[in-house]
C-alpha cells in the first residue's frame, strides 16, 4: 500500500494521539540551574570556575603523593638501596638500569630503575590518576556537552565545532584517546585538523604532571603560547584545507550525581592502560637514550643539530637527548630537560619544542591508523609531516624572535 | 526563612566574594601578598581565583535584586557552587599537605597536622559554610514547594 503526503500525515497524527500524552512543562530549580551553565554570562564564569578546580586538585592531589611520599621514599630509600646492592659499578649496565653512581636524587640518576620509574610511578601515576577522576566526574555529571556549547562559537572561527573539547579534554590526559575520539567529528577535514592540532599542541596529563611539579613557575607561560598556537594554526588550516565544517546539533542531557561504583570502574580501566601502555614507553625510553649515549650517537647529534638547535631556536645542544627520549615519552623528555643548565627562556623555548616538534610515537601510530578515516594513510601520513615541520620551525622559531625582540634570556 | 533573612545572607556572601575577588585581583596584579589575622590573599592562580570569586559575587548581588524567583535563586546558587570550588579545594589541598611531614617526617603529627590546617585561609573558606547553608535553603524550600 502507498500513502501520499497528505494520508502520510494523517496516519502520523493518528498515531501520535493514539501514543503521546502532553504534560505542562514545569520549570524547576535544577533545570534553570542547568541552563545557566550554557548561558555565555553565567556558564563562561562558572566554566572558568570548574577548570580552576580541575588545575587546584590536580596540583593538590599529584602533589601530596609525589612530594609527599614518592620523593622521599625513591631519594631515601630506593636510589641508595639500589646504588647499594647493583653490582658492576662503573659498567654499561650499571649505566643503563642504575645510571650515575654519584647521584643524590632519583631523578638526576638518568638509570631506567632510578628515573625512569621515578618519573613514571612517582610524578605521572598521581597526575594521571587526578587527571581522569576529575575527568571521570565531568563526565557523569552530564558537564561536558555543556562545556561544549559553551565553546562551540569559538571552535566555530577555526572549522570546528562544540564537541571537538571532548578529543581536547582527552587529550590533556593522553593524546592517543584524544586522537582516537576524533572520529566523531563529522568531516574528514575536521578530523585531519583535529588530529594534527592534538598533537601539535595539546600536551598530555603526564607531560602536564611532570610540567607542574619540576617547573611551576614556566607553566603559564608555555601554555599560553600552545594555546595561541592552536588557535593560530587551527584558523590557517581551516582555511587551507579544502572540506566542511558542519553545525552541530546536540541534546544536553540534565545534571546527575556521578556513582562512585561507576567512577571507580572507569577511573581503573584508565589507570590500567596507563600501567600496560605508558610505563614501558617510559622505561624504554630511558633505555634507549643511555645506550645512544654510551654510543656517542647523542653527543654527534648534538653537534650536527647545533646550528639549528642554537641559531634558530636559541636552546643548548644539549636538548638532544631529551628530544629523542621525546619520541618515546614527552613527559620523560621534560623531566630530562629541566635537569639541563640552561636560562629559563630557553627551558620555556625547550618545553614548547618538545611539545610540538613530533607526537610521541604512540599517538603517531594513532593518528597513522585514523588516517583511514580521514582521507587515506599516506594524505594524512604526508599532511601530518608538513603540518608538523612547518610549525615546528616557525612556532619555535618565532618564540626565539620573540625573546630576543623583548631582550628576554 | 522570610525574605529579609535570605536577602541578607544572600548580600553576605555577594559582597564578601566580590570585595575579595576585586582585592585578590590586585594582589596579584600587584604583586604583593596581604594577611589581616588568619585571612591570607596567597597561594596558587590568585588572579583566576580572583576573577571567579568576583563573578560569583557579581552573580549573588544582582540575585537580590528579587530573590523570590526561581530564577534568581538558582543564579545565587551557581554563585555558590562556585565558592564551594574555590574554597572547597582550599580546605581539600590544606588537608592534604597538613597530612604529609615534610623531609624526616611520613607523617605529620597530629599536632602538626592541626597546626598547620588553621594557620591562614583564604576568604573563600570563609565564604564556604554561609554559602553551603545557602544552598540547603534554598533546596528545602524547593522540595517544600513541590510537595
Amino acid at each position: 500500500m502507498k500513502f501520499d503526503t497528505e494520508r502520510r500525515w494523517e496516519l502520523i497524527d493518528k498515531i501520535s494521539r493514539e501514543t503521546v500524552n502532553y504534560g505542562a512543562d514545569k520549570t524547576t530549580l535544577k533545570t534553570i540551574l542547568a541552563e545557566l551553565t550554557v548561558k555565555p554570562l553565567t556558564g563562561i564564569p562558572f566554566a572558568v570556575a570548574v577548570l580552576y578546580g580541575f588545575w587546584a586538585f590536580f596540583n593538590a592531589f599529584a602533589g601530596f603523593f609525589t612530594d609527599g611520599f614518592f620523593v622521599p621514599f625513591f631519594d631515601n630509600l630506593w636510589l641508595p638501596w639500589l646504588q647499594d646492592i647493583f653490582p658492576l659499578e662503573g659498567s654499561w649496565l650499571y649505566y643503563v638500569l642504575v645510571g650515575d653512581p654519584g647521584a643524590t636524587n632519583s631523578f638526576e640518576a638518568f638509570g631506567i630503575l632510578t628515573s625512569g620509574m621515578f618519573v613514571a610511578i612517582g610524578i605521572v601515576l598521581p597526575a594521571i590518576v587526578a587527571f581522569y577522576l576529575f575527568i571521570t566526574i565531568l563526565e557523569d555529571s552530564g558537564y561536558m556537552p555543556r562545556l561544549a556549547v559553551l565553546v562551540d562559537t569559538i571552535l566555530h572561527k577555526i572549522g570546528l565545532h562544540g564537541f571537538a573539547v571532548v578529543p581536547m579534554i582527552l587529550s590533556l590526559g593522553c593524546n592517543v584517546p584524544g586522537v582516537a575520539s576524533t572520529r566523531t567529528l563529522e568531516t574528514k577535514k575536521q578530523r585531519f585538523m583535529m588530529m594534527i592540532l592534538l598533537s601539535i599542541f595539546i600536551p598530555c596529563g603526564a607531560q602536564l604532571g611532570v610540567m607542574l611539579s619540576l617547573i611551576p613557575e614556566y607553566f603559564g607561560y608555555i601554555m599560553l603560547y600552545l594555546l595561541v598556537g592552536f588557535f593560530l594554526f587551527g584558523y590557517l588550516l581551516d582555511r587551507i584545507i579544502p572540506g566542511k565544517s558542519p553545525e552541530i546539533m546536540t541534546d544536553v542531557p540534565p545534571f546527575r550525581l556521578p556513582t562512585a561504583a561507576n567512577v571507580t570502574r572507569k577511573l581503573w580501566v584508565k589507570v590500567k592502560g596507563f600501567f600496560t601502555n605508558a610505563i614501558p614507553f617510559v622505561l624504554l625510553g630511558v633505555g634507549v637514550v643511555n645506550l645512544l649515549y654510551l654510543g656517542g650517537v647523542i653527543d654527534w647529534l648534538s653537534s650536527v643539530l647545533e646550528p639549528v638547535f642554537t641559531g634558530w631556536f636559541g636552546i643548548p645542544k644539549e636538548t638532544v637527548a631529551p628530544l629523542i627520549a621525546g619520541f618515546l615519552r614527552k613527559d620523560l623528555a621534560v623531566a630530562q630537560l629541566s635537569a639541563i643548565d640552561m636560562t629559563g627562556f630557553q627551558l620555556i623555548t625547550s618545553v614548547v619544542i618538545i611539545s610540538i616538534y613530533f607526537p610521541c610515537i604512540a599517538t603517531f601510530s594513532m593518528i597513522i591508523k585514523e588516517g583511514r578515516r580521514s582521507g587515506g594513510i599516506l594524505k594524512v601520513l604526508g599532511g601530518s609531516l608538513l603540518t608538523l615541520s612547518t610549525v615546528v620551525f616557525l612556532w619555535g622559531g618565532l618564540l626565539h624572535l620573540i625573546g630576543m625582540v623583548l631582550g628576554v634570556r | 526563612m522570610n525574605q529579609k533573612t535570605f536577602n541578607t545572607i544572600l548580600a553576605l556572601i555577594g559582597f564578601g566574594a566580590f570585595i575579595s575577588g576585586v582585592l585578590e585581583v590586585l594582589f596579584t596584579l600587584t604583586g604583593q601578598t596581604f594577611q589581616w589575622g588568619r585571612i591570607a590573599f596567597q597561594g596558587d592562580f590568585t588572579f583566576w581565583r580572583g576573577i571567579i570569586l568576583l563573578s560569583s559575587g557579581i552573580l549573588s548581588l544582582s540575585a537580590i535584586y528579587n530573590p523570590s524567583l526561581i530564577e534568581k535563586r538558582a543564579q545565587a546558587i551557581l554563585a555558590s557552587f562556585m565558592i564551594w570550588i574555590v574554597g572547597g579545594l582550599e580546605v581539600f589541598s590544606t588537608i592534604l599537605e597538613s597530612i604529609t611531614g615534610g623531609e624526616d617526617l611520613w607523617l605529620n603529627t597530629v599536632q602538626g597536622f592541626l597546626n598547620n590546617c588553621v594557620d591562614s585561609f583564604t576568604p573563600a573558606v570563609i565564604l564556604l559554610p554561609i554559602s553551603v547553608f545557602l544552598v540547603l535553603i534554598v533546596f528545602r524550600e524547593e522540595r517544600k514547594n513541590e510537595r
